[in-house]
């Protein structure tokens, strides 16, 4: 139900596992996917984020809450007299706060950011995942990515030897 | 802000359930030794993640490769080179050509300058040896690959070390010229590093002729292709279309015109249009009697023949 409080239209957002959120029409629309909705008229009712479970589609929305003023009301920030680069400074480290969850957290973020199309998070969540790979031994990737190496050994050597400078 | 996210929490009902202690004995193992010694993200968070599960390797694919696509596109080269040595299903998503084009151009010839001065000391000596092929030319992904192993390969055989101070002071040079001194620098640079390259290649044509005839065409004369240097076609048009097995073979393009009167379309010969190879197996003994039939096409031997 699309209500209208003080001026500020509500969008209600309803994960599959029966939990429903009112968020502001201005934090649901920094995903793009549900901004295509709304601006399509398909939010009347609930809209129902499909494959995003309550638990990921809040952290989704305190991300968007937070990030919302920034993006959206600029002319708020600048009357507020804080500076802008101290603002994004903020978030930054807001940012790096958010992210610390485990690795399925983390994933499923990825994958909601995905589905629903909100830029920043993408970003967020894909680098931190893109730092962790670069950072590590190739073991330590592995296990990280839960994957088994299924080269054979000679065909590993190969393609170590070939890839050899990305582990100097 | 509160991190929420413990091992049971931070889970969801449709990802893999940590059905823990199942399995594999060594998975746990290496997941604490990765999470002790890992990033800062990761082991600074609340809690450590749950032992690997056996069916924690669902995770990846239910990531899909399209996500895991968008991820990588954020991926520096090395990183992306790392990745495809974790597994052959990583290997062929890492080597995904649109994955190298982008930081390609994104990083190492915009912020060549910017690559010289922080790299450590041993690579920036390769880097200088070897500068990145010119990003105005967009040189194809294989080509910066080719060019990381090339890196690879003189780190090994250690040849950056030693390093003339007279090719430093040109290599600063090229950064701090004109852009368009630079850029003919690139150009030429790039043209013959091209013409060498056999992967560079774009449909019989060198990428660079392909790309930017235009601009080659501006100050000299263009240097076509290899193929154009193959001489004219001489034949006469009366043999134009050439006769097998007593019958006219149809050719394509103008010499389908030229013997279009002398030619019936029989079942065999339109069978033969269909498949052009047909022609050359058939006559494959024409094709060795003459020494220099390879630059020619068979068919016309075997008329010469008859």
């Amino acid at each position: 139900m699309a209500t209208r409080e003080a001026g500020k239209k509500m969008i209600m957002l309803k994960s599959p596992d029966g939990m429903e959120f009112e968020v502001e029409e201005a934090v649901a629309m920094e995903s793009q996917t549900i901004r295509k909705m709304i601006e399509d008229d398909c939010a009347d009712t609930a809209i129902l984020i499909p494959n995003i479970n309550s638990k990921i589609l809040s952290r989704v929305i305190e991300y968007c809450n937070k990030h919302v003023p920034t993006t959206g009301a600029t002319g708020a920030a600048a009357s507020d007299t804080v500076a802008p680069a101290a603002l994004a400074e903020d978030l930054k480290i807001w940012d790096a706060e958010f992210i610390k969850v485990n690795r399925a957290t983390r994933f499923d973020l990825i994958q909601a950011a995905s589905y629903l199309n909100i830029k920043g998070l993408l970003d967020l969540t894909s680098q931190t995942t893109i730092d962790t790979i670069s950072d590590n031994s190739l073991e330590e990737i592995r296990s990280f990515l839960s994957t088994k190496n299924d080269y054979l050994p000679e065909e590993e050597q190969t393609i170590r030897r070939e890839n050899q400078w990305a582990f100097q | 802000m509160k991190c929420p996210s413990d091992s049971s929490a931070g889970r969801d009902p449709w990802a893999p359930p940590p059905a823990s202690g199942g399995g594999g004995s060594s998975e746990p193992a290496k997941k604490r030794q990765r999470t002790s010694s890992s990033s800062q993200a990761e082991a600074s968070s609340s809690s450590q993640p749950p032992p690997a599960p056996p069916g924690d390797a669902r995770e990846v694919p239910d990531l899909g490769e399209d996500t895991m696509f968008e991820v990588l596109r954020r991926a520096e080269p090395r990183t992306l080179a790392a990745a495809a040595c974790v597994s052959r299903g990583w290997r062929v998503l890492a080597q995904d050509e649109r994955l190298w084009e982008a930081p390609c151009v994104r990083e190492w010839t915009v912020d060549r300058p910017r690559l010289l001065g922080t790299a450590a000391p041993r690579r920036r000596a390769l880097f200088r040896r070897l500068p990145p092929p010119a990003r105005h030319l967009h040189p194809g992904p294989t080509a910066v690959r080719r060019w990381l192993r090339e890196l690879a390969r003189r780190a090994d055989a250690g040849t950056g070390e030693e390093e003339g101070g007279a090719v430093d002071r040109r290599r600063a040079q090229v950064v701090s010229l004109r852009p368009e001194d630079v850029r003919k620098r690139g150009l030429e640079e790039n043209i013959t590093q091209l013409r060498a390259d056999e992967d560079a290649d774009a449909g019989g044509q060198p990428r660079s002729e392909v790309l930017y005839q235009a601009q080659l065409r501006d100050g000299k004369e263009v240097e076509h292709p290899r193929h154009h240097h193959s001489s004219p076609d001489r034949r006469p048009a009366s043999l134009a279309v050439p006769v097998i097995d007593d019958q006219p073979v149809q050719r394509t393009g103008s010499a389908r015109q030229r013997g279009s009167s002398r030619c019936q379309p029989t079942p065999s010969s339109t069978a033969r249009r269909a498949r052009p190879s047909v022609r050359r197996t058939g006559l494959s003994g024409c094709r060795t009697t003459a020494g220099f039939a390879r630059s020619r096409p068979a068919v016309w031997f075997s008329t010469m023949s008859t």
